[in-house]
């Protein structure tokens, strides 16, 4: 029998060997996928002028940024730095019109330039951010702020008396859409109360570069020099631990962690390749994490676990498995039924009728699919123009001076989701004190009041 | 030849007051705008809490007044990027359709000018509101056009002056098409009527300074 458009596909094992994707295998699995409701993306027209922007540090980080800020109608890239003249060289395909520099001074006195970004290795932040702001720029400033406390607290502090200028942390996913639709679902209460957070970020790679020079040998692997690396906690895990405390609504009160060189031994390198660590919530929720550069398995993922159901985040989809006792919930009324081998499972897509009524298969369909990264800096060139906008608004019609009215003017301005500098401190010193409970192999505490800037 | 002494001498002291007695009163934050209209939808609504510029009044807003025409210049501004929907259909996108159609790109302030004030009525109370009818032009999407309004005065504490009024423009006149965007559900149509509210903060400023000296 011919089977209708609208009703559920099949979905056999040569479906799933031919498309290969998560999707199916999780809707294999039972998994509900969650989507928002959307319409397919465009890139969205550019508010007024384009943000004339400067980008420091050309790293592969670096130069992923100024890819994506290529696809961005809304960014202007003006000038490029990093103090290795060949990383500017293989940049200037992303940036073709691009000044170059290997001074960042000479980004921060160009006037044109309103907004930097800053993807300098992480020991390096603190100097560009507090010059950035000194001379009136704008900043994004990449996850973790700083290699240690007190330098991710001058970061912090300097944005913070800095009310005229915009600060977002490079904490990419909250800015995710997905996440914020996703977010909503989670705190209705529709997965129960909270048992557990599990994620994990898993890619066999060195993070050893080469370089013929040996001053650039030492340059380029601050990552593996112990005393100025955040390790695997800080440069990897700051942006789940940031999003599971985002998710549960609290931080973590204590850290226990492990970690170990498991396959890159032959380089004598002390930073752990692998690492294992427990974060202790109020009310006895607990986020298992581990992260390698070992193995590959699973690669990415944070799974939310409640007493009702469990929630699956995994690139820019996610999955609901529910319990079999868990209650009804009310947009159950929209369930497909699928059919997997022998089985017939009930998927519950957030969207279903909408999707059913434009022909789409919700299985492959997601409305979001650009990358964290992506909406995130298009959200740093949004709020940049909006706060830039409004302070001169402000000071164009009433006294400059009046600081107090100016923050309570700013605090009116509609801004899209971002992580500024209260959320960037924060997950910067929790992600830290996860490196020191991995180094020392030992629970270490975190005091709430370590995480404020008061 | 008495009538015309009299003439010349109350001119004489309209001069005198009207330049070099103005008191001015610069905008203070608290201010609000607000631009109502319609569309096949709902109603629309847009915010702004910037209203720049400054009074000068060649009169004490306090002292004893008696009705007819006083000496007041008033520039306002208000940017319309500072604009902001206030509905929850889509706001960035109605923003966006509101600054194109206010050619945001090439007037990127709403500017007004008064011409002329005229006190209805002497206040009852000392904390009655002062009431006028003003004519002023109001440039708007780069077109100026001649607006009434009745416009009244509060006398706050601390030198304070609240002006309140509204008006009913019609898009039209502004060389405004209305417009019909394209929002989430499909095509909306507006209507050309706008009605434009206003709260204007202003504070005596600092030192009374005379218009003939600057």
């Amino acid at each position: 029998m011919k089977r209708s458009r609208k009703s559920a596909p099949d979905v056999n094992r040569r479906d799933f060997l031919k498309g290969s994707s998560l999707a199916t295998l999780m809707t294999m699995l039972g998994g509900v996928e969650l989507r928002a409701q959307g319409t397919p993306e465009e890139p969205k027209k550019p508010e007024g002028p384009k943000v004339k922007v400067g980008v420091i540090g050309l790293g592969a980080w670096g130069r992923d940024i100024l890819a994506t800020l290529g696809r961005l109608p809304q960014a202007e890239v003006v000038a490029i730095c990093d103090t290795y003249a060949a990383s500017v060289k293989r940049s200037k395909n992303n940036a073709p019109n691009a000044a170059t520099t290997e001074d960042y001074r000479t980004i921060l006195d160009n006037k044109d330039i309103t907004a930097v970004i800053i993807a300098t290795p992480t020991h390096k932040h603190k100097d560009v951010v507090i010059a950035a702001l000194q001379a009136g720029k704008h900043i994004y400033c990449e996850a973790p702020l700083a290699h240690t406390i007190e330098d991710a607290r001058a970061i912090a502090m300097a944005a913070k008396a800095n009310p005229k200028l915009y600060f977002q942390a490079g904490l990419q996913l909250r800015a995710d859409p997905q996440r914020h639709f996703l977010m909503d679902f989670v705190r209705s209460g529709a997965i129960g109360p909270w048992v557990m957070v599990r994620s994990q970020w898993h890619k066999k790679q060195m993070w050893r570069q080469d370089s013929p020079n040996p001053d650039r040998l030492k340059d380029l692997n601050w990552r593996l020099d112990k005393d100025i690396s955040p390790g695997l906690a800080g440069e990897i895990g700051v942006h789940q631990f940031d999003s599971a405390g985002w998710f549960l609504g609290a931080q973590p009160v204590a850290v226990t962690g492990f970690g170990s060189v498991r396959r890159w031994t032959e380089d004598g390198r002390k930073v752990p390749d692998t690492i294992q660590s427990v974060f202790e919530y109020p009310g006895g929720v607990q986020l298992m994490y581990d992260c390698t550069l070992a193995n590959s398995f699973e690669t990415a993922y944070e799974m939310f676990y409640g007493s009702d159901a469990a929630v699956l985040l995994r690139g820019n989809k996610a999955w609901l498995f529910k319990e079999v006792d868990s209650p009804l919930l009310g947009w159950e009324v929209y369930a497909r039924k699928d059919r997997f081998g022998e089985e017939t499972g009930i998927a519950l897509v957030a969207n279903a009728t909408k999707i059913a009524a434009q022909g789409d298969n919700p299985i492959e369909d997601a409305p979001f699919t650009n990358t964290p990264l992506y909406y995130s800096l298009e959200n740093f060139l949004a709020n940049s123009s909006s706060i830039g906008g409004a302070v001169e608004d402000f000071i164009a019609a009433f006294d400059p001076k009046d600081i107090g009215q100016l923050k309570a003017h700013l605090a009116q301005v509609r801004m899209q989701p971002y992580a500024g500098f209260v959320e960037g401190y924060a997950a910067t010193v929790i992600a830290l004190k996860a490196n020191e409970a991995i180094t020392k192999g030992e629970k270490v505490a975190i005091k709430k009041e370590w995480l404020t800037l008061a | 030849m008495k009538n015309v002494f009299i003439a010349v001498s109350l001119f004489a002291a309209g001069l005198v007051f009207g330049a070099d007695q103005m008191t001015k009163y610069d905008a203070k934050p608290g201010s609000k705008v607000t631009l109502d209209g319609t569309s096949s939808v709902h109603d629309w609504t847009v915010e702004s809490t910037i209203i720049g510029g400054s009074m000068e009044l060649g009169f004490d807003p306090w002292g004893s007044l008696t009705p007819g025409k006083v000496p007041a210049k008033v520039t306002a501004t208000i940017p319309v990027r500072s604009l902001k929907s206030k509905g929850k259909l889509d706001p960035k996108r109605m923003e966006e359709v509101m600054q194109e159609t206010m050619k945001m790109q090439t007037a990127p302030r709403i500017e007004y000018r008064l011409s002329e004030l005229v006190l209805k009525e002497a206040p009852k109370t000392a904390t009655d509101p002062l009431q006028f009818d003003s004519k002023g032009q109001l440039s708007m999407a780069g077109v100026t056009n001649q607006i009434s309004m009745p416009v009244t005065i509060e006398r706050m504490e601390g030198n304070k002056l609240n002006t309140k009024g509204n008006v009913t423009l019609k898009m039209t006149a502004f060389g405004m098409k209305p417009p019909a965007p394209k929002i989430l559900l499909g095509m909306i149509s507006t209507g050309d009527d706008v009605k434009v509210s206003f709260e204007w903060s202003t504070q005596k400023a600092d030192a009374t300074t005379a218009s003939a000296a600057k």
